[in-house]
């Protein structure tokens, strides 16, 4: 049956030279080539259940009185929207399920995504010719960044009502523009009726629509390109070795695409994850505390807590205080991160391809550099969560905010050189045990004395020889 | 030797990996079954993760236990050092010039319509709905004199007629005799009432929480403190501002009654603020 439509298929298509090769493409096996078929995995599930509740919701701040089942709001006067996302958790069937899945798959879609940057860039995987993958790829964790938080503020709940108030002081706080950019996307001054339906439209359709053709691309670039792959026996800069994609790779994918499904239901079964209905309709005056963001927007929110209070006041304007750490940092953070390769190109005068990834301790500073910017983020998600952790402990959250203004400027200058010396050392160790360093094998003969032996005749036997 | 074994344990591979299919098979029947009859959601969660699970284990096993593991290389093709576009003339042409100035003024055209996405802003960035005279309501629409008030304690009012309305939301508290004579607009606070705006000068959350015991109060998104004694100066976080106080006075039917809007815009700052 499926011999007989591939046959129809190619005496149509002619693909047959193309899947030839296609099949039996080489997809090297290292677990860290995982951590971006996750990101993919996700976004799958993110369109599967986003297309199922985009039919269930209703993005309009129309306002109803709720008379659903859930006794604690009936009565409450509260958004359209806020009342079709109750009616998706407690009477859609397995609409909670859906819901909690699709919120989970977000969040593991953004860990997923930071992660395997990180593999990117301590692997010196974005190197020439890789420099327009690591862009595309950068473009897709600002967007699935930004699709996160307008997904977390459709239901017009307190929380994240809280949060789209924030948002829209910071896009306010732009010198020139601020005003007039807020107002286009908040249609109007905030809270505005137009607010969800833009956030709709937003969230459901461009951003989606982009990301997918960014991963298109993504993914179209890395298979021309082929797979970067670990030096070792067999592998040089000319070959990619590695399972064939048929049926060895897909079928591992398969399952892991299985996996991660399994995963995410399971979370959006057993662990709760935005229980809306406990923060309460939104409503401008009120407010829930403690206030937390979902984890990927912790490092803006821990910023917005940290920065110190500063106002601009230039030519008789203002710049208020919330755009230093909410525009400016994140701008010159994301800035740097696209620039990175130009950046290393200028420090090493390296312009040559590379296929072979690097260990990361084997360029001390970049794996230092970007253990740097991980301490930096890390303390900044933290401090987005401060008075939780003061509440905890049962010390005054002023205190919390000084110690963590203090750890956000030394952690990451601590991580940098700490980092700095055990790359250095690892790299140094590996240079030592290397088999074609210029150490001579020597050899003893019968009557007792030394030979040297002639090179590469007594090489150590592999230490990591090629998995199979 | 060897070769017997691997078929052996290819064979139990195949055996475990069918086995996993049939359990998600059963597993996907179960979930459909449990979203029919409207069961929990750890129900139809726990059936459907294990379809997909067993799915995953079938699936794995047979690629990596099932299938003969075998290792294949590609070659990379050298890149190609010629340019992709020969005798490119080094000046633009005229036509040239005249696409492309003409793909720019498209471009920057079809910018104009997005006008229509957002509504011009007249007064609403510096105004509230305080006028002078409007009366101080609480939530539910009651009016308030100032005996209505308890002294250290604190509520959310607006104007009348404007319930809810985001940026006229307004604090309103009473000071005892002696916090009084420390706030510098003294006047406009008659009986004690002193009423501050309600949003964040920081980035406009509500500024929900009150400590009795200092007199301040606190925002809890970014946890700037504003102090009462001090007319709501910021003494600890992020905000720069203190929050603005509305003029109030006690109407001739005794009710409290503002006697004018704020005297500056409320909430964050913003480019063209001043």
């Amino acid at each position: 049956m499926i011999r007989r439509i591939v046959e129809t298929l190619d005496n149509r298509l002619h693909a047959q030279p193309f899947l030839r090769g296609a099949l039996r493409k080489a997809f090297p096996d290292h677990w860290s080539f995982m951590l971006g078929e996750i990101a993919l995995y996700c976004f799958v599930t993110l369109v599967a259940t986003g297309v199922f509740l985009a039919f269930l919701f209703t993005p309009s701040m129309e306002h109803v009185t709720y008379d659903g089942p859930y006794a604690p709001l009936r009565g409450a006067s509260m958004s359209s929207a806020y009342a079709s996302v109750l009616q998706i958790s407690f009477e859609a069937p397995a609409g909670l399920l859906v819901r909690q899945v699709h919120h989970w798959a977000a969040l593991v879609f953004l860990a997923a995504i930071v992660v395997h940057m990180c593999r990117i860039f301590f692997t010196g995987a974005f190197r020439r010719p890789r420099e327009i993958n690591w862009l595309i790829g950068l473009t897709l964790l600002l967007l699935a960044l930004f699709n996160g938080f307008t997904g977390y503020s459709l239901p017009d709940d307190l929380l994240s009502g809280t949060g789209l108030r924030i948002a829209y002081s910071v896009a306010e706080s732009v010198p020139l523009v601020g005003v007039a950019s807020a107002y286009l996307f908040f249609g109007g001054a905030y809270p505005s009726d137009a607010t969800s339906e833009r956030l709709f439209v937003t969230h459901i359709l461009i951003v989606p629509a982009i990301i997918a053709a960014l991963i298109t691309l993504h993914l179209a670039i890395v298979w021309r390109q082929k797979h970067t792959q670990f030096s070792g026996p067999g592998r040089t800069e000319r070959n990619v070795v590695g399972s064939p994609l048929w049926p060895n790779y897909a079928l591992k994918s398969a399952g892991l695409f299985f996996f991660i499904g399994a995963v995410l239901v399971a979370l959006g079964a057993f662990a709760q994850i935005n229980p809306v209905w406990i923060y309460g309709p939104y409503a401008a005056s009120s407010v829930s505390a403690p206030a937390q963001p979902d984890w990927y927007v912790g490092w803006l929110e821990g910023a917005l807590r940290l920065a110190p209070p500063i106002e601009l006041h230039v030519f008789g304007r203002d710049i208020p205080p919330v755009f230093f750490p909410g525009v400016l940092m994140p701008l010159v953070f994301f800035a740097a991160l696209y620039l990175w390769p130009v950046i290393e190109r200028r420090i090493t005068g390296d312009r040559a391809e590379h296929h072979l990834l690097d260990k990361p301790s084997s360029v001390p500073w970049r794996i230092a550099t970007g253990s740097a910017a991980v301490a930096f983020g890390t303390v900044l998600t933290l401090a987005g969560s401060d008075d939780v952790q003061a509440a905890h402990v049962g010390i005054p959250v002023e205190g919390l905010v000084t110690a963590y203004q203090v750890l956000v400027v030394v952690a990451p200058i601590i991580c940098w050189f700490a980092t700095f010396r055990i790359a250095r050392e690892i790299a140094a160790r590996r240079e030592h045990l290397k088999p074609e360093s210029d150490r001579i094998a020597l050899s003893r003969d019968e009557r007792g004395g030394f030979a040297a032996q002639p090179a590469g005749a007594a090489d150590p036997p592999d230490l990591q020889g090629a998995r199979r | 030797m060897s070769a017997k074994r691997s078929t052996d344990d290819r064979r139990r591979a195949e055996r475990t990996a069918s086995v996993s299919f049939v359990v998600s098979a059963v597993a996907a029947a179960l979930f459909a079954l449990f979203v029919a009859f409207d069961l929990r959601t750890q129900f139809q969660g726990a059936a459907f993760g294990l379809a997909l699970g067993a799915m995953a284990v079938g699936a794995v096993i047979w690629s990596l236990r099932v299938l003969v593991q075998v290792q294949v290389e590609d070659k990379r093709d050298a890149s190609a050092d010629t340019p992709l576009v020969e005798n490119t003339p080094k000046r633009a042409s005229f036509l040239q010039t005249s696409a492309y100035v003409a793909l720019g003024a498209l471009s920057i055209a079809l910018l104009f319509p997005f006008r229509a996405l957002a509504p011009a802003y007249g007064s609403g960035l510096y105004r509230t709905k305080w006028r002078p005279g409007a009366r101080v309501v609480r939530d539910d629409g009651t009016p308030l004199r100032p005996t209505d008030i308890a002294v250290g304690s604190v509520m959310t009012v607006f104007p009348e007629g404007a319930i809810g309305d985001a940026s006229s939301a307004t604090l309103l508290l009473r000071l005892g005799w002696a916090t009084l004579q420390t706030i510098a607009h003294s006047s406009w606070c008659p009986r004690g009432c002193i009423a501050f705006s309600k949003v964040c000068t920081h980035a406009g959350c509500p500024v929900g929480v009150y400590r009795q015991s200092t007199q301040q109060l606190l925002c809890p998104c970014h946890q700037s403190v504003f102090d009462v004694a001090r007319s709501a100066a910021p003494v600890s976080g992020p905000a720069t501002r203190p929050l603005p106080q509305l003029p109030l006075v006690v109407g001739s039917d005794g009710y409290l009654r503002a006697s004018s809007d704020y005297l500056e815009p409320v909430g964050p700052g913003f480019w063209n603020r001043s």
